[in-house]
């Protein structure tokens, strides 16, 4: 049981959304976006979020869109990650995801859920990273579309009353060599020690962490060290490590140290796999 | 709770095929609904954090976890709780396995397999252990629940016409197996 | 196997005596209905073990009659349900099941009575199965228990008997209490013992590995129900690996509990088990109801220990800390401290 009241609102479109979250946050209600809506559940059933109106955009159609537009695929982002793994419309997008919760929390989990997650993995924003997507963005001060590299620092950066609508990618990147890997402690399901993403493209292999971190990224320089075939591939990899814009956590998952190890083993495994030697 | 009642909305929801209504607030979850508003005690309170399956039911014929779902997010959708399966080859073969122990978790596994079972008929194991990893069992081995699963798998593939699948049918709730998001939200979606 | 992968087997061996307050008991009460079938009713709480299930079987066997003629009473009534010391220990069946055959004998006794009578014969010479009391020489001379278990009435209504209740109880021979020091006593009635093993793939690169095999043979003293005790014996064999690969709390200094959900406190999942073989051997239990000895939770048992021993020999470092992390593995194999 959540322990406060909150109204709910489901509107059907971009525009009702933003101007309700404008009227709502005007008059104190602390609105929120409500997509799958599985971390506002647990985490207000303790008491750590709240909130007194919560906006439901799974019945928005721009937000339930997934299509292919010149080129482009457009997702939106009440999208489950169980429908983008199902659809097999972006298999890299698709399986990270599926490396998210279990089965049937992720038949509720969205995709902008995901990226705009309290947790620190957001591990479905690695294919965004790895695949310079643009973001679509509304709000208030109406609607933007954003590069993912600009809009995306270890979390999206939302002006007030802003949500994701939709993803945009280059159809091309759908078809490219990708490797998906996520490692955990020990158990199927659970947090990652390490996620790792990468996409081959003809100027090289590209490469996304999450659990590494207390962030999600992808790294110029990490990429650039590990695409420097004149040297060894574990050297490559160790140097690339010194690279990261952030140290490597420590937590009841694991310790830097052995997650280090096993990062190690999985970026070796996944340049690999993408002819990366 | 201070001026609960400015929240309370009355709820219309499609529960095992039956139209029914609940006062109830919109924070109040499908969990807490569909056991002290309706009485459908089978939907099991675990964890309440979306990582037991022990509340499993079926939202447009897709296992869902009840304690992750308002209830207002279910209007408009067909809701089937293990009280709507009337003996069905899932159940029996539950049964006939000893897929169970002290039972709590069994009604989530039950909905999860029913749903896998009309969805994905030809599930392959990746799929099928992709989808129970979803629930926990405290008592058996698994390996009785994985024999019930491939037995009703293997059921529904040798025949279509098999009357016990063709009861199944009629004694799931209208709708269970009906899904908009099985039609594809994503374009060029094939359902494999 | 290749160059980072080990299989390795591990055993270990294990034996238990449920010890329990030596005054333990167990009572069971059996009643008539009309039609000659019965009701059983016990303390034992039916928690997913299917000692209830077990019992009607025991009763059902010293009646001789089918237990699809034995209702089972699942609530209990601490009113009026006869005291069973505590469903725990392992114990349901051994105290129930001795309590229920007596209950049973008190019925069948009070049976013979008054067919005795109806039927003009000694009741020695009286024998109940497939709902009659006949004699034993000459079945044809025979009344059912439907007409005697709420009394018998003579055409002329003269009545004799009344309604059969069964009574029984049971507590353990010449327990005592354990002594502190020297360890001493007498806490349990039977030793059981098993042996169980483990095969697992070790990943020597980061230590994860699989489990591929487990087996479990326990000494049942007498097998009750087959697909019940296989059942038991996975399902602790499960909850044994589960503890033994991953379960425990982690604390903070200040002694808070890091993984207080089941997000952070994981157990096994579907298709994270190993392939299960479990068998039995039986040595009776002279005290057991029928020879059984037993079962619940003994499976679990040694599973810890014939891991660690299959992960001690595949990482080639003795490993004596649970639960068995991937990263516990390398940590012992690198000579860290553990955290």
């Amino acid at each position: 049981m959540i322990p406060y009241n909150f109204d709910y609102y489901a509107p059907a479109t971009v525009a009702e959304a933003a101007a309700l979250f404008q009227r709502l946050d005007a008059e104190g209600k602390q609105p929120l976006y409500y997509s799958g809506g599985t971390e506002i559940i647990t985490i207000g059933r303790i008491n750590r979020i709240y909130t007194e109106a919560v906006i439901d955009l799974k019945r928005i159609p721009d937000c339930r869109q997934a299509a292919v537009q010149s080129g482009k695929l457009v997702l939106g982002s009440a999208l489950t990650l169980s429908e983008l793994y199902d659809s097999r419309v972006f298999p890299l997008l698709g399986e990270t995801g599926a490396g998210v919760a279990d089965r049937t929390s992720r038949n509720k989990i969205t995709f902008g859920g995901n990226i705009c997650s309290k947790f620190i993995y957001r591990e479905a924003v690695l294919p965004l990273l790895l695949t310079d997507s643009e973001v679509r963005i509304a709000g208030p001060g109406g609607a933007r579309q954003t590069p993912i590299a600009e809009a995306f620092d270890g979390q999206l950066r939302l002006g007030r009353g802003e949500f994701v609508v939709q993803t945009v990618t280059d159809e091309s990147y759908a078809r490219m060599p990708y490797v998906t890997i996520k490692k955990r402690k020990v158990a199927a399901i659970d947090y990652p020690l390490v996620t790792v993403a990468a996409l081959r493209t003809s100027e090289g292999i590209r490469i996304a962490f999450s659990g590494v971190c207390a962030f999600p990224f992808r790294s110029q320089a990490v990429e650039r060290m590990l695409n420097r075939r004149e040297l060894p591939l574990r050297d490559r990899i160790d140097q690339s490590i010194a690279l990261f814009p952030a140290p490597v956590i420590s937590d009841i998952k694991g310790s830097a140290a052995y997650r280090e190890l096993v990062l190690k083993l999985v970026m070796e495994q996944t340049m690999r796999a993408l002819g990366g030697e | 709770m201070a001026g609960t009642d400015r929240y309370t909305i009355v709820l219309e929801l499609n529960v095992n095929g039956e139209m029914r209504r609940a006062a109830a607030r919109p924070a109040d979850l499908l969990l807490d609904v569909l056991r002290d508003s309706f009485g459908l005690t089978g939907a099991k309170p675990g964890c309440l954090n979306g990582d037991c399956g022990a509340c499993t039911v079926l939202v447009d014929g897709w296992p869902m976890k009840s304690c992750l779902m308002l209830a207002v997010e279910a209007e408009g959708k067909a809701v089937t709780t293990v009280e709507g399966l009337k003996n069905t080859a899932v159940q029996r073969e539950f049964v006939d396995k000893f897929a169970f122990q002290c039972g709590y978790c069994t009604p989530g596994f039950v909905m999860n397999v029913y749903g896998l079972a009309h969805l994905r008929p030809d599930a392959d194991e990746h799929t099928v252990k992709d989808w129970l990893q979803s629930n926990i069992c405290r008592c058996t081995g698994y390996e009785e629940i994985r024999d019930a699963v491939v037995s009703v798998l293997q059921r529904r593939a040798s025949s279509a016409a098999d009357a016990a699948v063709a009861e199944d049918a009629t004694n799931a709730a209208d709708g269970a197996v009906d899904s908009p998001m099985r039609k594809g939200s994503a374009a060029n979606g094939s359902d494999t | 196997m290749d160059a980072h992968t080990i299989r390795a087997k591990g055993i270990g061996c294990f034996w238990k005596n449920s010890s329990i307050d030596p005054d333990g008991s167990s009572g069971a009460i059996v009643s008539f209905n009309q039609d000659g079938s019965l009701n059983l009713e016990t303390g034992v709480v039916e928690i997913g073990t299917g000692t209830k299930t077990i019992l009607a079987q025991i009763l059902a066997e010293r009646m001789r009659m089918s237990p699809d003629h034995i209702h089972v009473k699942f609530k209990i009534s601490t009113d009026i349900t006869p005291e069973h010391w505590k469903t725990v220990a392992s114990r349901g069946t051994f105290l129930a099941g001795r309590a229920v055959l007596k209950a049973a004998d008190d019925a069948i006794r009070q049976l013979l009575d008054i067919a005795a009578c109806v039927l003009r014969a000694d009741p020695v010479d009286l024998e109940l199965g497939h709902g009659y009391v006949y004699a034993r020489a000459d079945p044809s001379v025979r009344i059912a228990v439907k007409d005697i278990c709420y009394g018998y009435k003579y055409p002329n209504g003269n009545s004799i008997g009344g309604q059969i209740i069964g009574r029984g109880h049971y507590i353990q021979r010449r327990m005592n209490y354990t002594n502190p020091e020297t360890g001493e006593g007498t806490p349990g009635p039977e030793w059981n013992v098993g042996a169980q093993a483990v095969e697992i793939e070790l990943d020597t690169r980061d230590y994860s590995y699989k489990l591929l095999k487990a087996i479990s043979v326990n000494d049942a003293g007498k097998v009750l129900n087959p697909k019940a005790a296989k059942g038991q014996v996975m399902g602790a064999m499960s909850m044994g690996l589960s503890f033994a690969n991953r379960e425990t709390f982690m604390f903070s200094g200040e002694g808070a509990i890091y993984n207080a959900s089941l997000r952070d406190y994981n157990v096994i999942r579907y298709g994270e088990n190993p392939e299960y073989v479990v068998e039995f051997i039986e040595s009776p239990c002279l005290d057991g109801p029928y020879g059984a000895r037993a079962l619940g939770e003994h499976g679990l048992i040694a599973m810890p220990a014939a891991l660690a021993a299959a992960l001690s020999r595949a990482a080639g470092v003795q490993l004596n800390r649970l639960p068995l992390f991937p990263e516990t593995i390398w940590r012992a194999k690198m000579g860290e401290p553990q955290p």
